[in-house]
């Protein structure tokens, strides 16, 4: 599918190229990509408030607004954009209500949501008054009061704390369900390697690769840094090119994990004391930033 | 309409009356109701029986209709899909299990509904303090109006977010060019252009709208053309908004 958008003087943007996605029911598939690269994008496009200029797009084999229509879809958007002079446990409420949450069960239903986001002591205030963490996990607590096959995230922990985010990690492990489909947006590559099985890197609106999010490969070839205590000279000789810094770390260019793992254990055979290996990319890392050009900082 | 649907207009119906239509309220208590009960309190009992009484209740009903039904009626109409879309609530309120039409649909007719009933309302306490106003013809006359002005906000909301600005200059423009080909001036159409005179008759028909609602005011029969004419252009616009909102992405 691919969507341009037109000014009235006749302008054109390509925000989403050729895309070519599958999302299966069990999976988590991230979407990753900077900023203006298209994922917004294709998520209005999978939510049917856009429509694409060309292709089609398919929830279960139904056009996407017709299937939002008829199930509906657990989205938690970018921007938190409700009215804020509405309270918390009204906007959740008034969201639980849409949902179809039967009366008899609104209360506990509201309730379960302001409890698992931890936002009780905002619930009757106004959402003007909440902090953007806070407005967030109100974002969250809406996703959560419904029961769906699809769950989609755009930039879902942006604006929380790093305890909220450790706790949104282990919200979106609950919501894995053999039958449902959950797709998180967000340039944070760490996040989505910890949560996806698989990525779809986008840049200037076309998919640049889809990786499988399993663990390293054991042959492909990845920089290192070890933190050395004693015998960095040993390192030094095992691994050509390696840099060995004054703060005792070894910086160790792009090697496949056995060549990895004989030189380690080489170099502890004549006497090195290593504390730490720790990769300097992720397999997604490296996969990002071939695709979209910008290295490491 | 499904029952989620149904049971969200409790949460609608107070938004419309507490925060939209609050502000006509106002205005309209400051501009007749005040008057009212002033002039109720300086007058002798018989006063209003008098001619003098009958005529200033007529005045001040007038003014409260001129203030009131535009302005309801307007507030009633735009700034509801298009701040829905420009705002992203819409983000939220339809990645629920809901139809977009079905939904301002619901809220369109609320909205109506409000905006007739308190104007029955008013006119049926206006009438206990002054002299007698049919109820039932006023609230027609807010009927149509709703019509005209709702059907043409839903038009412009599906169509852009300047619908605020878009509804006003369309009735004003309707309403300055639809008087001069009415003005009782000795040329024909006002003396107008032919072709403004196209433009006057493809505007909404606000002239018409005005001239039947002081028909019911004053118990006369309606003209059937006018009456078609003004429920069918709002009817119509209508009826395209949704087609518009259908066909059109609510993101842009």
């Amino acid at each position: 599918m691919s969507k341009t958008y037109r000014s009235l003087l006749g302008r054109e943007v390509r925000a989403v190229e050729d895309v070519t996605l599958d999302v299966a029911p069990g999976e988590v598939l991230g979407i990753a990509g900077p900023n203006g690269a298209g994922k917004s994008t294709i998520i209005s496009l999978l939510l049917g408030f856009l429509k694409p200029t060309s292709g089609t797009l398919s929830i279960d084999g139904m056009e996407p607004r017709a299937f939002v229509e008829k199930f509906g879809v657990a989205y938690v958007p970018e921007l938190m954009a409700l009215p804020t002079h509405w309270t918390t446990e009204g906007a959740l409420r008034r969201l639980a209500v849409l949902a179809g949450v039967p009366t008899s069960r609104l209360t506990a239903e509201v309730d379960r949501v302001i409890e698992s986001l931890a936002i009780g002591e905002h619930r009757k205030k106004r959402l003007k008054t909440l902090s953007k963490g806070n407005f967030q996990r109100v974002g969250l607590a809406q996703a959560l009061l419904m029961e769906t096959r699809v769950v989609i995230f755009d930039e879902p922990t942006h604006g929380l704390d790093p305890v909220w985010t450790q706790k949104f990690r282990e919200i979106v492990a609950s919501l894995k369900r053999a039958d449902r489909a959950i797709i998180i947006a967000s340039h944070n590559l760490d996040e989505l390697e910890r949560l996806t099985d698989r990525v779809a890197i986008i840049d200037r609106g076309r998919i640049q690769r889809v990786v499988t999010v399993s663990g390293a490969s054991v042959t492909a070839l990845m920089a290192y840094r070890v933190r050395v205590v004693t015998g960095g000279d040993a390192l030094v000789a095992r691994f050509p090119g390696s840099v060995l810094g004054a703060n005792g770390d070894l910086e160790i260019p792009p090697v496949d994990v056995p060549t990895l793992n004989a030189g380690l254990a080489a170099a502890i055979g004549t006497g090195a004391l290593i504390s730490a290996v720790i990769p300097r990319e992720s397999a997604l890392e490296q996969a990002f930033h071939a695709s979209v050009g910008a290295g490491p900082s | 309409m499904n029952t989620r649907l149904l049971r969200y207009s409790r949460f609608q119906l107070p938004d419309f009356l507490l925060q939209r239509l609050v502000l006509p309220l106002v205005l309209l208590a400051f501009a007749a109701g005040v008057p009212t009960y002033l002039m109720t309190k300086n007058t002798t009992p018989g006063f209003m029986q008098s001619p003098q009484g009958i005529l200033l209740a007529k005045q001040m009903f007038a003014q409260a209709i001129t203030l009131y039904l535009p302005l309801g009626a307007f507030v009633g109409a735009v700034g509801v899909i298009s701040a829905d879309r420009q705002q992203g609530y819409f983000r939220f309120l339809f990645s629920k299990p809901v139809n977009v039409l079905a939904y301002y649909a619901q809220t369109y007719v609320l909205h109506a509904m409000v905006f007739v009933a308190v104007f029955g309302l008013i006119v049926w306490g206006f009438s206990a303090y002054t002299i007698h106003f049919s109820v039932h013809r006023s609230m027609e006359a807010a009927v149509l109006t709703f019509v005209l002005i709702g059907g043409l906000g839903l038009l412009l909301g599906a169509l852009t977010r300047y619908d605020g600005a878009g509804l006003i200059a369309v009735y004003v423009l309707a309403l300055i060019l639809q008087q001069l080909m009415a003005a009782p001036s000795g040329l024909k159409n006002g003396g107008l252009p032919d072709w403004l005179v196209w433009v006057a008759k493809g505007l909404p028909p606000v002239q018409k709208l005005d001239v039947l609602r002081n028909h019911l005011y004053a118990g006369e029969a309606l003209d059937v053309a006018q009456l078609w004419h003004v429920l069918g252009y709002g009817s119509g616009a209508a009826l395209l908004g949704f087609v518009l909102l259908r066909r059109l992405p609510l993101a842009r």
